[in-house]
């Protein structure tokens, strides 16, 4: 049974996805089962906080991870998976800064912490080594504004 | 004071301006919300925390709530910088309950005893020549709370000055840990050469 749901980014864009997939977002997951009461066939979820582009990313990472097993919770302690970084991880996260950022973003909004863990490891491995004018330099992509806060 | 209405909206309006801007047009490190900022650091080791939050003042905040949340230290190897030593165990060292050091000298042991009273394990790897030289007199504060003590190729030491192997004893520092009454384990590895 496949069941296609909608999702609108913040610039309008429509997209058609698999509730299935979408599911591993847990703010859309809630939004299904708890507003929807199961019953989501062709609906419509807008997503203010994440653009077009974005998006695109997020599902496509969540299209490769849907046979991930889903992590087991324990007696309350929800057990912290392990998240593999595979090869098409770091591909896929060789992006510039922005998307990166704007990555970390959406997977924190949208409830995906697969997504989470690996793009906030990678954002670890562009700082890990760096000095504090490197980290400065490197990571913004608008230096003014970050002076300003020092 | 007052100041003139068209003033007051338009600087209003620079404000929201520039919200607008940083809320979607920014995604930026320091615009990362505290969860994940938290995750970012939870991959990353002392030093690098402690350079990421000499960045900006938002960083900072953030950094020096994960650096409080450390216990154990390692000064290893690869440690970049002797420089950081110093200021870094200046702002964690309260909460240091155990450190490993390689190339153990008398600074480090003045850092230790004077900014990590809480130290119980300690580990020193290829330490320099300290055993020989130095009485532990004014350390024995630092020492006297140390439980597990562990000293690893601590036997002999390289001088650069003869370019020669030279021996120490650990005598004096037995005799400065006589009054420790807390000392559970102590390893020290010393290591025999043939003659």
């Amino acid at each position: 049974m496949s069941n296609m749901i909608y999702l609108q980014s913040s610039d309008g864009d429509i997209f058609e996805t698999d509730a299935q997939i979408a599911k591993c977002s847990g703010t859309i997951r809630f939004m299904l089962e708890d507003c929807y009461m199961g019953e989501y066939e062709g609906v419509l979820i807008p997503l203010p906080n994440v653009n077009s582009a974005i998006l695109r990313k997020v599902l496509k990472w969540a299209d490769h991870h849907k046979d991930d097993p889903v992590p087991i919770e324990d007696d309350g302690h929800s057990v912290k998976q392990v998240s593999v970084f595979s090869s098409w991880d770091a591909e896929f996260l060789e992006v510039d800064q922005g998307t990166l950022f704007g990555l970390v973003q959406a997977a924190n909004y949208l409830d995906i912490q697969g997504l989470l863990d690996v793009t906030c490891k990678t954002v670890a491995n562009k700082i890990s080594g760096k000095t504090a004018d490197d980290i400065r330099n490197t990571l913004t992509t608008n230096q003014n504004k970050f002076q300003d806060f020092i | 004071m007052t100041y003139p209405i068209s003033a007051s909206r338009e600087g209003l309006q620079r404000i929201k301006k520039e919200l607008r801007f940083s809320r979607n047009f920014s995604p930026n490190l320091e615009n990362l919300n505290e969860l994940c900022l938290l995750l970012v650091m939870s991959f990353l080791d002392i030093v690098d925390i402690f350079n990421l939050s000499k960045t900006c003042k938002r960083l900072e905040f953030f950094a020096e709530m994960r650096l409080k949340r450390f216990s154990h230290f390692s000064f290893g190897d690869s440690f970049p910088d002797e420089s950081l030593l110093n200021p870094i165990l200046e702002k964690v060292g309260n909460n240091l309950q155990s450190v490993e050091i390689f190339r153990f000298d008398e600074r480090k042991l003045k850092l230790l005893s004077k900014y990590c009273p809480n130290v119980k394990h300690v580990k020193l790897v290829n330490p320099c020549n300290i055993f020989n030289s130095i009485s532990f007199d004014e350390y024995t504060p630092f020492l006297n709370k140390i439980t597990t003590l562990e000293i690893r190729k601590g036997g002999f030491f390289y001088s650069n000055l003869r370019r020669a192997k030279r021996y120490q004893s650990f005598d004096k520092l037995l005799i400065a840990l006589k009054y420790n009454h807390l000392l559970t384990s102590l390893k020290l590895e010393y290591v025999e050469i043939d003659k």
